[in-house]
């Protein structure tokens, strides 16, 4: 059985191929140097378009190669620097616990904070250090701007310091400009305040108070925070309102320092 | 003019496969021919002259590699498109299984032939290269022909002719 296409039968389709024959047969025998043109430009025009895809992709391909190499060398470097700021920091602030300890020839004891239970009214942060590590109650504990409690429970491997700013926290401190001495405690508020002062002694904001060492618990001299408002609420009023702003930061504190100055 | 555009079309698309898209679906070396696919193509399913114009063409694309031996391909790939122009013409080309065979054959042809005009001093691996890449380049065109005819497209154009 013949099939037939329409348009199979042109005597002009027939001549095309008979054409192009001729043209094949008249191309292999031209001059080499001919065919070294006619190639050149044929590449030109088929083989280079897709070759430069190629290269475009590949070059691509390297760019985001680059890239991510560079964003992870950008996220190490990051992590260096934020390496190298805190090593800075921690250099700076064991520089200031370095003065410290060479004034008050003390015992430092690093401690990091463990647990710090968020529980109204009751102030207190557990640290990685106890008995193991020779520490006692009623160790003074220090942060790195100051004042920060003390030890009020000590287990084998860990310890609970009492905070400033727990009801229970008394800390005897003196105004360093006047030497006015006043008891340090928390108001129902929660406000640090300066007790015990009596309405007429000299008293300022701004002034520093440090620890004056009585009652024994706290050495004498640790920065414990700034007077930051002194108020007379009555002419008949005894003692003063005084509000103390501690030199500590509770909610940034990460690491403490229990002080042993050996005297217990 | 339409055929004109669909030639230089395919022979962009064959440039582009050859260089682009071979190296990658290459089994052991072995490369599916899209040329002769492309001239089977023209000469089963398009008017006379253009498995011509597109074999011719091509031809001359694949020599511009090897300018020596430029016009061989054309010439090779212009007679294979006649003689599936001829089955076209002749035989029940619409099975599968027959434009299988042709594509198989029409591959097998081409390679070798193409082999000889290239190694003219130097025949010694001839049956070698049949068996180890003229065979297995036709066997892959036949199965990557089998399934192209599967798709849609195909299948409307067979049933429409």
């Amino acid at each position: 059985m013949i099939y037939t296409v329409p348009g199979s039968n042109n005597k002009k389709v027939s001549v095309i191929p008979s054409v192009l024959i001729i043209l094949c047969l008249a191309l292999i025998v031209i001059p080499t140097d001919t065919k070294i043109h006619i190639s050149e430009i044929i590449i030109k025009i088929f083989y280079l378009p897709p070759n430069s895809l190629i290269e475009k992709f590949e070059d691509l391909y390297k760019i985001r190669e680059k890239a991510k190499a560079l964003e992870t060398e950008l996220v190490k470097t990051k992590l260096e620097l934020s390496h190298y700021a805190d090593a800075a920091l921690e250099n700076q602030r064991l520089r200031e616990f370095l003065n410290f300890k060479t004034s008050y020839n003390i015992k430092l004891i690093p401690a990091e904070i463990v647990e710090a239970p968020d529980l109204p009214y009751y102030h207190s942060v557990i640290v990685n250090v106890g008995k193991k590590s020779g520490l006692r109650p009623d160790l003074a504990a220090i942060s790195t701007r100051g004042l920060a409690g003390k030890v009020s429970r000590v287990y084998d491997s860990s310890a609970e310091i009492q905070l400033l700013l727990d009801p229970l926290s008394r800390v005897s401190v003196v105004d360093t400009r006047s030497r006015v001495q006043g008891i340090l405690k928390v108001q129902m508020s929660g406000e640090l305040i300066l007790d015990n002062v009596p309405s007429h002694e000299d008293v300022k904001e701004g002034d520093t108070l440090k620890t004056s060492g009585l009652g024994g618990v706290y050495p004498p001299g640790i920065p414990a925070g700034v007077v930051t408002e002194f108020e007379v609420l009555s002419p008949s009023y005894l003692f003063a309102q005084i509000k103390v702003q501690p030199f500590a930061e509770f909610s940034r504190m990460e690491r403490l320092f229990i002080i042993d100055s050996g005297t217990r | 003019m339409r055929e004109a555009i669909l030639i230089v079309f395919c022979l962009f698309i064959a440039s582009f496969w050859e260089i682009l898209i071979s190296p990658v679906i290459a089994i052991y070396g072995i490369e599916p021919n899209i040329g002769v696919m492309l001239v089977a193509f023209f000469a089963l399913y398009r008017t006379g002259f253009a498995y011509a114009f597109f074999a011719f063409l091509w031809g001359l694309i694949i020599d511009s590699v090897s300018p020596g031996n430029m016009g061989w391909n054309s010439l090779i790939l212009i007679l294979i498109g006649s003689a599936i122009s001829f089955i076209r013409n002749h035989f029940n080309w619409q099975g599968v299984s027959t434009q299988v065979a042709v594509v198989f054959l029409s591959v097998l042809v081409h390679t070798s032939v193409n082999y000889i005009i290239q190694n003219i001093d130097s025949l010694g691996n001839f049956f070698y290269f049949i068996v180890r890449f003229a065979v297995a380049s036709a066997l892959y065109s036949g199965i990557i022909w089998l399934l192209i005819q599967y798709l849609p497209v195909f299948r409307y154009r067979t049933r429409g002719i």
